[in-house]
Formats: structure tokens, sequence, C-alpha cells
């Protein structure tokens, strides 16, 4: 599994092994449990993430996305279960696993002294890449996600916007296999927003896989082929689009497995016109 | 407005206020109540004298409050502008009610005990002098509160440059290295007759016209019966406290309205093209964050003042033997401000730990950027301090010792931060160095032990040289050189395998997750807990002093050279008692190391993940 560092991520020849990927999916967790203290947070969470497929994550505040995300790419240790990319155990052979996939988990730091330009030619040093390729990869996503003007900016100064846009830099700076984005469009304006889902569907026509976990249900509908509904730590419902939301809207089927509904709110008086 | 802020600080209080750190708190507040006694002796001395001592007990009180801020005592619980932004409050309200809540809690009361002292000197002056003194009281009181208040809040705002961070380690730094260095500063003052009642003739005048002194301007005045003097001090107390009401209100605004405008930007370097390898630029990235991160930038450069302040106190005692060891100090001091070296970046962590491999290249560019920014300074100001005191055998001793705290620091700061590192907020999030450092207490001390243990071979070899072994000065040389490589390649190895093994629950304690259920009914009791942390930190830190103050008065009996300094000072007494007493306090250091290592054997044995 070599880097081919001359190609311009994103793009099926640029990925090692790109083109025909074997019948496995590309990540496999099954029975992920993990508690903190006394309380359990993921009691059981299985995702099936076929080679190909754009998958969204969806639950409420609280329920174990974030947590369960953590456990499958290996930057979170569980308690029980197991998580396979592309049939490799993460656990098992850490250095194979993560060189097929690129992360951006929700509220971890990064060097934040570096600009984003030095961030990411370290980074791309890390992954194996020369310092040409790594410099040339730096800049192609500086520009793509419209951070080239930064220049001088160091990651500690950048808004919560910029720091998302950067940390999505990191994910795609090693041509992954697999993307797993924790809240990729969460403080992100409008026209990134639309800069990163053209990416992120051009990234799946290519042949890529994506997962991402979103409170956005329209976001999730308009993006994803298959989803995973997380409730209270286990995975409540996954399939297709359609399996999950069966007939209804997403955001009623997601609201009818909350057992919650929106339509009849009681206001209280004093907040009343 | 001021009611229910200060109904939440009394909730944060009572939720802050629960073992050791109420342990803590009682204790100062004791030690508070104690000062705030001796205090009352000294103001029912009517004796111009006795106002003096007064004037310079407030002084030192006063100046105690203005430091506070800079050590991080306190605060965490503070409650904060930005917390009420978006209350239609005017900064003023704001401030004033922030002011109010800050006054419930232990500090606050017994200082206002503490200047209430004055009461015991204005009794015996009748009941307008009494209420003279209570209004001074409580005025000065409020008065440090509010300038310990700006000082903090300065003290947010400029750490976040690095000239902030370096000015902010200063004030901290000399009065830890007085503190380190008290009983030759107590030389220096027994010596100038200060505690003989020979004051210089500044100090009269100087502790009245601060501040701190003008309640006892006011009771003297009012004891002359000069009704408008004693007047016209209350009002300057009640002036100033005014305007630094103002003052602090300002920034209360600035913090209220929004982040502060703290714009930087990093020098946009190059990367040099000898950093075109793996590790040239993880060296070079590493070497950057020690450029610009004030956080690292203050431990740097406390290390670097504590190092000049307390090998210069001697001179004031007359002697030059600590210069030639500024170098050594500020190597250790160094060593120690990094012992968090992994824990200050933060949960950046995941970063690493998605590049699987790399480990090894991480921690052997963190001990590079380290030597890189200590070993040149320390061997400058060993070569400066060996200068300025002259041709002496101090050389021989200084220069391994020099080698050692070199390579075993850059060894060590990698191993102890992997192993035991303690959170701290993000770059973005930071207020200021002393509050976001996060309690290292114990690694600090872990380290200075553990640098005083690598040293040990060495310098038993050295001393052996001195005693008359000629070899021994050329093998306490070599000693060193083995032992900085062997401490820095052996825990740097360590760390990377630490890494490699166990990054995931590295990054857990850094995001401050807790422990998951499971691990905790495996794992030993947390032996990373703060109070344990402190307590093996403190024996390994300390064992080493009773034993380097044996070995060092053994020697100086046995040469027959007169004891000059605090380290020989069992030489000062017979031959006989001299020996005794040296064997005696190598005894204590041995125990205090033998049982800190049954602990660490203890944990190490009990831990699943060994």
């Amino acid at each position: 599994m070599t880097e081919d560092p001359g190609h311009v991520p994103g793009t099926a020849s640029s990925r090692p092994g790109g083109g025909a990927f074997p019948p496995v999916p590309a990540l496999h967790a099954t029975g992920l449990r993990r508690s903190f203290g006394g309380t359990v947070a993921v009691d059981g969470v299985d995702l099936l993430v076929p080679a190909g497929s754009f998958f969204g994550v969806v639950g409420p505040n609280g329920a174990g996305k974030s947590t369960s995300l953590l456990m499958a790419v290996g930057l979170l240790r569980p308690d029980a279960g197991t998580a396979r990319i592309f049939g490799v155990d993460v656990w098992a052979d850490p250095v194979r696993a993560k060189r097929m996939v690129g992360v951006l988990p929700d509220g971890l730091a990064l060097p934040e002294r570096l600009t984003g330009r030095e961030l990411l030619h370290y980074l791309g040093r890390l992954d194996g890449l020369d310092g040409a390729s790594a410099a040339r990869r730096a800049d192609d996503l500086l520009r793509l996600f419209g951070l080239d003007g930064t220049g001088r900016t160091a990651v500690g100064e950048y808004s919560t916007g910029m720091r998302k846009k950067i940390g999505l830099a990191t994910a795609l700076l090693n041509a992954p296999r697999l993307l797993v984005l924790d809240e990729p469009f969460e403080a992100v304006d409008p026209v990134s927003g639309a800069v990163i889902r053209g990416l992120l569907e051009r990234f799946v026509a290519d042949g890529g896989s994506v997962v991402l976990s979103s409170h956005s249900m329209s976001l999730v509908e308009e993006l994803c082929d298959r989803v995973a509904v997380i409730v209270a730590g286990r995975t409540a419902r996954e399939g297709t689009l359609d399996e999950v939301r069966r007939g209804e809207s997403l955001h009623d089927a997601f609201a009818g497995l909350l057992g919650a509904s929106t339509a009849n709110v009681e206001m209280p008086a004093w907040l009343r016109r | 407005m001021a009611a229910p802020l200060i109904a939440m600080r009394w909730r944060l209080l009572g939720r802050s206020l629960r073992g050791a750190r109420a342990a803590w708190v009682a204790a100062l507040s004791l030690a508070g109540l104690g000062c705030a006694a001796v205090a009352a002796v000294l103001a029912a001395d009517a004796s111009h004298s006795g106002r003096t001592g007064l004037a310079v007990a407030f002084a030192v009180w006063g100046a105690g409050w203005l430091v506070v801020p800079l050590v991080g005592i306190g605060g965490r619980d503070a409650l904060k502008p930005e917390h009420f932004a978006r209350h239609g409050l005017t900064h003023r309200r704001l401030s004033a009610g922030l002011l109010g809540a800050s006054m419930v809690g232990a500090g606050f009361a017994v200082t206002v005990l503490f200047f209430g002292t004055l009461a015991v000197a204005a009794a015996p002056l009748g009941p307008a002098a009494l209420a003279v003194a209570v209004a001074a009281a409580v005025l000065t009181a409020v008065v440090a509160l509010l300038g310990s208040k700006i000082v903090a809040a300065t003290l947010a705002e400029t750490m976040h440059t690095r000239t902030g961070a370096v000015l902010a380690s200063l004030p901290w730094a000399v009065v830890a290295a007085a503190a380190s260095n008290g009983a030759v500063l107590l030389v220096a003052v027994g010596r100038s007759g200060f505690l003989g009642g020979r004051w210089p003739a500044w100090l009269d005048g100087g502790v009245r016209s601060v501040p701190s002194g003008w309640g006892v301007g006011a009771v003297e005045a009012a004891g002359r019966g000069d009704v408008l003097g004693a007047l016209a001090w209350v009002l300057a107390l009640a002036g100033l406290g005014l305007a630094l009401f103002s003052g602090w209100a300002r920034f209360t605004r600035r913090r209220s309205s929004g982040p502060v405008g703290r714009t930087r930007h990093a020098r946009a370097l190059p990367v040099p093209a000898w950093a075109d390898s793996l590790a040239g630029g993880a060296l070079v990235k590493e070497s950057r964050a020690w450029a610009r991160d004030p956080l690292r930038l203050y431990h740097w450069f406390f290390a670097l003042w504590f190092a000049l302040v307390y090998c210069a106190i001697p001179v004031l005692a007359g002697t030059t033997a600590y210069l030639p060891w500024a170098g050594v100090v500020f190597g250790i001091l160094a060593a120690a401000g990094a012992a968090n070296l992994y824990g200050i970046d933060g949960t950046a962590l995941w970063l690493t730990l998605m590049r699987p491999g790399r480990e090894r290249a991480d921690v052997r560019a963190r001990q590079a950027a380290w030597l890189l920014t200590t070993a040149p300074v320390a061997i400058a100001l060993t070569g400066a301090g060996l200068a300025l005191d002259g041709p002496s055998v101090m050389a021989a001793w200084v220069v391994p010792v020099l080698v050692v705290v070199l390579g075993a620091g850059a060894g060590l700061v990698v191993a102890i931060s992997v192993r035991a590192p303690v959170a701290v907020p993000d770059a973005h999030r930071r207020t200021t160095p002393a509050e976001d450092a996060g309690n290292t207490v114990g690694l600090v001390w872990a380290v200075i032990g553990l640098l005083a243990a690598a040293v040990a071979p060495s310098l038993a070899l050295t001393a052996a040289g001195v005693l008359g072994w000629p070899p021994g000065a050329g093998a306490g040389l070599v000693c060193a050189a083995v032992t900085a490589v062997a401490a820095w390649w052996g825990p740097g190895r360590l760390a990377a395998r630490r890494l490699e093994r166990r990054g995931p629950e590295l990054l857990d304690r850094l995001a401050g997750r807790a422990p998951s259920r499971t691990a905790a009914r495996t794992a030993a009791p947390d032996p990373r807990s703060d109070t344990a942390r402190v307590a093996l930190g403190l024996s390994l830190g300390a064992g080493w002093t009773p034993i380097a103050m044996g070995v060092l008065s053994l020697v100086t009996v046995a040469d027959g050279s007169p004891s000059s300094t605090a380290w020989t000072l069992p030489a000062r007494l017979p031959a006989r008692w001299a020996v005794l007493c040296a064997l005696c306090l190598i005894a204590v250091g041995v125990f205090v190391y033998a049982r800190a290592g049954r602990l660490v054997w203890s944990r190490i044995r009990s831990r699943p993940d060994r």
C-alpha cells in the first residue's frame, strides 16, 4: 500500500489500488461499546458502510455518534466490538488501516501555532510524501477551500468554519479511500459548504466512500444513499435511505424513532405574544 | 445585579471546594489568620517603628494580591465577563456585580481581617479613629482586590503575545527563586542589620506612600488629632478604588463585548531545504511551536529568570559560588517546565495517532527541538558563570552535571509527558499560562528528582577525583557522557513505544474523557490523580536534596574547606557531628526514594497495560 504523491487528492487514480475496489465494506464496525466512568455512551453500535457509498450517521445530541466514529477510526479504544476499514482491523493493524482513511473529528485540536500551509506541509511529510508533493498538495487544498489568502494566519486564529475547512483538508491530504467526517458542514459558510458538497459527491462518484455525521436531515437526504440512526448509544435503524425513512421524510422517521413530535409544542404562556 | 452573581459565585465555590482543594484553601486560610494575628501584635505597638512594621506587613500582603494572578492561585471558578456578554448590562453594572461576587470567598475575608488589624492600632485613640481605621481597612482590601483583578485582566490580554508571556514569567520566577534560596537571602538580610531594626531610611516613607500604607497614615493622623489629614488618607483610598474600578471596568467592557482583538500573525517562514525529510520536517514543526507558543515561552523564560536570580542572590551574601551553576539550574528548570510537553499540545495528538509508524520521528523531533532551544543558552550561562566566578575547581563539578542534565532532560520531557500528561486548554481557548498550565507540580518535581538521580553517578566519580583518586575527574566526564546519551535514547524509545501502544488512552486524558468502566474495573486505583501524582513527584523530586546536602557536607568535611553555602550547612558543626548529620541526611533521602520507588513499582505491577 504505497502512496503515489504526484496526483491531486480526490481522483480515483490517486488512491491506492484505485479503480477496482475489493468487495469488502469500506467500514464495518460491530458491537461497539464504550463507557466513560459510570456512563455508558455507546452500547452496541453496528455500522456497515459498503465501498463506494455515501453514508450518513444521524442521531440526537449525546446519542453516541462522535464516540462511535472515534472508535471506528482508531482514535478511541472501545470496551468491546471491532472496527475494520476495507477489511483491515483498525486496532490489530492500525498502520495499514489508517493509511486508507481520512478523518475529521469534532472538537479535537490542531497544532495551533502553525499556519494552514505549514500544517498541511508537515502532515504531508508525515504521510510519506516528498517535500515538493506535500507543498503542491497543501497549495491545492488551501485553494480548494478558499484558505489560500490566509498565508500568515496561525490555525489558532482561524474562525470555527475555517478550522473545519483546514481539518477537512488534513483529512484529504493522504488521498484516502474512505472519509469519516464528524459534522463537516457545521459553521461553514454557504459557498464553502457548496464546495465541500461538490467535492464529496465527486469523491464518491470516483469510487471513494464517505461517512458523515450531521444534524441536518435535509442534507443527509440529499447526499447519502445509506443512513444509520443512532439513539441512546445503539443503532436504532440502518440501511438504504428508503429503508430507513420507510416512506416518510427522514426527519419524520427520525422523530418517530425518538418518540418525539414537533407538531404540538406547548408554548409557555409568558412566551406568547 | 450583584445578588445573582454573588449567588452564582457562592454555588461555584461550594462545588469546587471539595477534597484536596478544600483542605488547601482551609490551610491557606489558617495561615492567613496566623499572619493576621502577627499583624495585630504589630498594630498593638504604638511606637513609630511599630507602625512602620505594620505598614511593611500591609505592603507585603498587598503585593501578594498582585502576585496571586501571576501564579494562578484561585480564579478557576471565577465568573468571567464574557459569560454575561449576551445580557443587556452596562459594563459598569456588570463590573460592580462581578466585583461583589469576587468578595465571596476565604481570600477576601481573611484580607479584610488582616487590614482590619488597623482597628487594634486605632482602638486606644477613640471612636473617631476606630471608624477611620475600619473604613480604611475595608477600602484597602477592596483596592488590593481591584489591583489583583487588573493584573489578572492585563495578563489575560497580554499573555496571548510572546512578549506578554516573557514578561509574565519574570515576577513569578523572581519570587520562586528567592523562596528557593531563602537561606542565603536570610544571610544577606541578617548582614544588612534589617532584622535588628536598622532599617534603611527610605523604608519609613516608602511603606507609607504606597496605597497599602495609607490606612496606617490615616490612623496616625487620627492619633495626632488631625481629622482632616485622616479623612484625606481615607478619601485618597476611596479615590484610588474608584479609579481602579474604572480601569477594570474597561477590561470588562472589552471582554464582554466580543473576543478581545488579538490578531496575531506567524512569521511566514519558508520550509528550509534541510527539513525536507521526515525527521527534519518534524523538527521544524516542533521548533516553530517553541518559538510561537506563549505557554512554552512562559515556561522557558521562567527557567531563565529563575536560574539568573537563584544564582545571583548568593552574590548579595558575598559568594559567587552559585554563578557557574546557572546553566545547570536553567537546564533543570527548562526540563521541568517541559514536563508536560505532550499535554501542552492537547488533543492535536490525534493527527499523530492517525499516522501510525511516525511516533518515533515525532518523539525524536521533540527531543531535538528541546535540546536546540535549551542547550546553547545553558552552555553560555555556564561559561559566563565560570568566568565570573574566577579560576576554581568548579568546572570539574559543573561540566559533567550540565552534560547529564541536557541529555537526561531531553529524555525525560518526552517520557514523563507521555506517561502522565496533564490536559490543558487548546491554544485558542487559553487565558493566562498560570491558569492554563494545569497542575503539573508532580511532573515538575519528578523531572527534578530523576535528573538528580541521573547526575548522581557522575558526581560520585567527580567527588572521588576531588578527594584524591586521580582518574575520578575523567571517569566522571565519561560517565556523564554515557549517562546523557543513554538517558536521551532510552526514555525517548519508551515514549515512542508508549505512544504506539497507548496513544488512544493518552488522547482520552488530553480530551478530559473519563476512563471507561471496564478500564476502571481492571486498572489500579488511578495512579495519576492529582494528589497521587503530586505526592509521587514530591517524593521523587525532594529525595535528592538531603542526599546532596549529605554528600557535599562529607566532601567539605573531608576536604577541610569551610562551608560557604546552605548545601554544606552540616559541615559547620564539629567534625563528628557533621559526619553523623550528613549520614542521617543521606539516609533520609534514600528512605524517601525507596518509598517513591515502592509506590511506582506497585503501580506498574497493578496496571493492566504495562
